[in-house]
């Protein structure tokens, strides 16, 4: 298995997880214990969106079957962060 | 969650997160190895080649940055010099600049030298000029949109000599990868192995 190139602590509802993420060969996530309201795995990608007015850059888990699983600030992460995201 | 134009429909659940583990950093160095501005009023547009190291393989990718700003500079004209008497300096619209250091820099130690492609920014807000390498620069860039993407912010980012009036400026762009070490050669291309261009 390829080594995580970061790791997030995610809780919803008093109910935590490790969320690992890895790069090679190709982008993907999973979490080091099973929770009941997040996937177990897929892969990520980051993206840049832009409308008429502004541009700006969004990160984005999807599971086994490309389906949007959440969606992060964008990167870049530092050891410390917390924000909230959206699943 | 649905979107909507610009209009984002939030009807998402909401948890916590929280970086336990970022990327290990390692060290780059980036050197600006030309520049060429020119202007038109206080419009300017600035073309620059730049190199970016990974100091630990050694290996380095060559960038283009372009962009678009605005400077402002000393004006050319008549000056009294003593014993001389008056000489005419001319107003050049643009600048030359000459090859620099490198400059340290650190970003995620899983990024390679070609992982630096990003919108990009360099800000001077002073600008000695006339053949010397007295400047003050501050060079800004976001990089890897389609990774975990990186900032990278050299305050006090260093060049070579300027060939130009005095001036100072600002221009924003992009810096876009002309050459990359890890690409792999064409089939038959011949030539040097392991040069490549996208």
């Amino acid at each position: 298995m390829a080594s995580p190139i970061a790791k997030f602590k995610i809780t919803k509802g008093g109910e935590d997880a490790v969320l690992v993420f890895t790069l090679d060969p190709v982008p993907r996530w999973y979490l080091e214990a099973a929770v009941s309201w997040f996937p177990s795995n897929g892969s990520w990608y980051s993206f840049h969106n832009q409308n008429r007015i502004a541009g700006w850059n969004q990160f984005r888990l999807t599971d086994s079957g490309r389906n949007c699983v959440a969606e992060f600030r964008a990167p870049p992460y530092h050891v410390g962060d917390k924000f909230q995201a959206r699943l | 969650m649905k979107h909507w134009w610009i209009v984002q429909l939030d009807s998402g659940e909401y948890f916590d997160v929280e970086v336990t583990q970022g990327p290990v950093d390692k060290k780059f160095q980036i050197q600006e190895t030309a520049d060429l501005t020119g202007s038109v009023g206080v419009a300017q547009a600035e073309g620059a080649y730049l190199k970016i190291l990974d100091v630990e393989s050694n290996k380095y990718a060559r960038y283009l940055y372009y962009a678009a700003g605005f400077g402002v500079s000393v004006p050319g004209g008549k000056v009294k010099v003593p014993k001389v008497g008056e000489v005419k300096v001319p107003g050049v619209p643009g600048s030359g600049t000459t090859s620099g250091p490198w400059n340290d820099f650190t970003a995620p130690g899983f990024l390679g030298p070609g992982d630096f492609e990003g919108n990009a920014t360099i800000q001077t807000p002073a600008n000695v000029g006339l053949g010397t390498s007295y400047s003050y620069n501050i060079f800004d860039l976001h990089a890897t949109p389609d990774k975990f993407a990186v900032d990278v912010h050299i305050d006090g980012f260093s060049t070579g000599h300027t060939f130009s009036m005095p001036s100072s400026g600002f221009t924003s762009g992009h810096l876009k990868l002309m050459y990359d070490p890890s690409a792999e050669p064409a089939p038959f291309a011949g030539g040097r192995g392991g040069r490549a261009m996208r």
